[in-house]
């Protein structure tokens, strides 16, 4: 793998579904590469990447960096780890954002599907910024455009006044 | 001047054993003259008691003898008091039985002389009275002649004046009537077409009112409504369903352009 940061940016965005994930393990994978480049232990440079990611403490992050291959941790040299980063970085906040608000707290598996239905039908290399507001109950809500739309059952009971009652009404004459 | 101290501190204690020894004697004599003088004052404080008690008991005899000379006289000149008075009342009785006798004698006789006088007054009152008596009769008789012609005369125009006024009254109710009658069938239709206004108010209140309370109502059932369905929501659906729901609403943003 080259320099190319959009090839990196691809293979860190097949994992990483969230804003807060993606800069968190960023932060992660500059840490490890530059223990990995500016450390002489004797080990091979993949060798003291997985040595440095098993130390961290949230080994979540530390799976989901080394499942992005030693390829990823190839491209960056004591001559271009800097720039690379930086690049990276501002990729990263370049990538459309949907502020989503969900009723409950997503587990990953469904963050992922959200995730990757939201980059198959709405934008590619989308990532989510996850919030929980209970009063959002039967849908969602998400900020676009700096606009706030709220499909929820509540705001789509508010948005057809008087369709509840009538339809109790027309129960009530059968 | 050593040996002058010792010798002053021997003067020293001989006038202290010399005073010792004067205050041990002191003591045992006035001991001494205590127990001889005790005895004596103690017979002369007995013998003093013993000449007191002679002295009150010829004292008490003294006045026992008094007071029965005392007895004696008093019990002597009551009994001199008691004659004397039985005397005074014997005399006392007589003399007021003579001067009752007397003026009962005295009445009688002024009594009878005064009955007499009464009799011929009352006798001539009799005669007068009797005289008048006659007068007021025919008198009265006169009256009620008159009285009975007035009477007549009154009737006669009383009967007279229930005749006109009969006639007046009859009038006025006609009058009356009349005028009641049309007040009635204006004040029926006035009463009518209030009765008519105040409907309308009120058919528009009630109607008003039923709009505002089914609106309330509604505005209730929708809050009943969504505040069941929410908890529904929060406490049965599972979290896959969550994000199938928010997934749904995300495709519907987008079929809305909205994304």
């Amino acid at each position: 793998m080259s320099g190319d940061t959009s090839a990196l940016l691809k293979k860190m965005l097949e994992n990483t579904y969230t804003q807060a994930d993606m800069y968190r393990r960023l932060s992660v994978l500059r840490q490890c590469v530059e223990y990995a480049v500016f450390t002489d232990t004797g080990m091979s440079y993949e060798e003291e990447c997985t040595l440095f990611l098993s130390k961290i403490d949230n080994q979540e992050d530390a799976v989901a960096v080394q499942a992005w291959g030693d390829d990823v941790f190839r491209v960056f040299t004591k001559m271009n780890i800097s720039k690379t980063m930086k690049d990276l970085q501002e990729a990263v906040d370049a990538l459309p954002l949907l502020k989503l608000y969900v009723p409950v707290e997503f587990p990953e598996d469904e963050v992922g599907k959200t995730a990757k239905m939201c980059r198959e039908k709405l934008r590619e290399g989308m990532l989510l910024d996850m919030h929980v507001d209970p009063q959002v109950a039967g849908g969602c809500a998400f900020v676009w455009d700096d606009t706030h739309h709220d499909f929820s059952f509540h705001s789509r009971m508010k948005a057809v006044p008087g369709a509840i009652t009538s339809e109790l009404q027309k129960y009530a004459d059968e | 001047m050593f040996f002058g101290f010792e010798i002053l501190i021997g003067v020293f204690i001989g006038v202290l054993v010399a005073t010792i020894v004067v205050v041990v004697i002191q003591i045992r004599t006035t001991s001494q003259i205590s127990k001889l003088t005790f005895p004596a004052y103690e017979y002369a404080i007995k013998k003093a008691e013993a000449e007191a008690d002679a002295i009150v008991i010829d004292a008490r005899k003294k006045a026992r003898g008094i007071m029965i000379e005392a007895e004696k006289a008093g019990q002597a000149m009551v009994g001199n008091y008691d004659a004397q008075a039985n005397g005074i009342q014997k005399k006392y009785e007589a003399a007021l039985a003579r001067q009752t006798e007397k003026v009962v004698k005295e009445f009688h006789d002024g009594a009878a002389e005064q009955v007499q006088k009464l009799y011929a007054v009352t006798s001539t009152a009799e005669r007068a009275i009797t005289t008048e008596q006659k007068k007021v009769t025919e008198n009265v008789a006169r009256i009620n002649a008159s009285l009975e012609e007035v009477a007549t005369k009154a009737e006669h125009r009383t009967q007279e004046v229930i005749h006109s006024l009969d006639k007046r009254l009859e009038r006025v109710g006609t009058a009356i009537e009349a005028a009641l009658k049309e007040t009635q069938e204006g004040g029926a239709k006035k009463l009518e077409e209030h009765l008519g206004g105040l409907q309308e108010v009120a058919d528009n209140h009630i109607e008003v009112y039923g709009a505002s309370r089914k609106k309330l109502l509604d505005a209730h059932i929708e809050q009943l409504v969504d505040a069941v369905v929410m908890k529904v929501l929060h406490k049965q659906l599972p979290v896959s369903e969550h994000g199938s729901l928010a997934r749904d609403a995300l495709e519907e943003a987008k079929t809305k352009h909205i994304i």
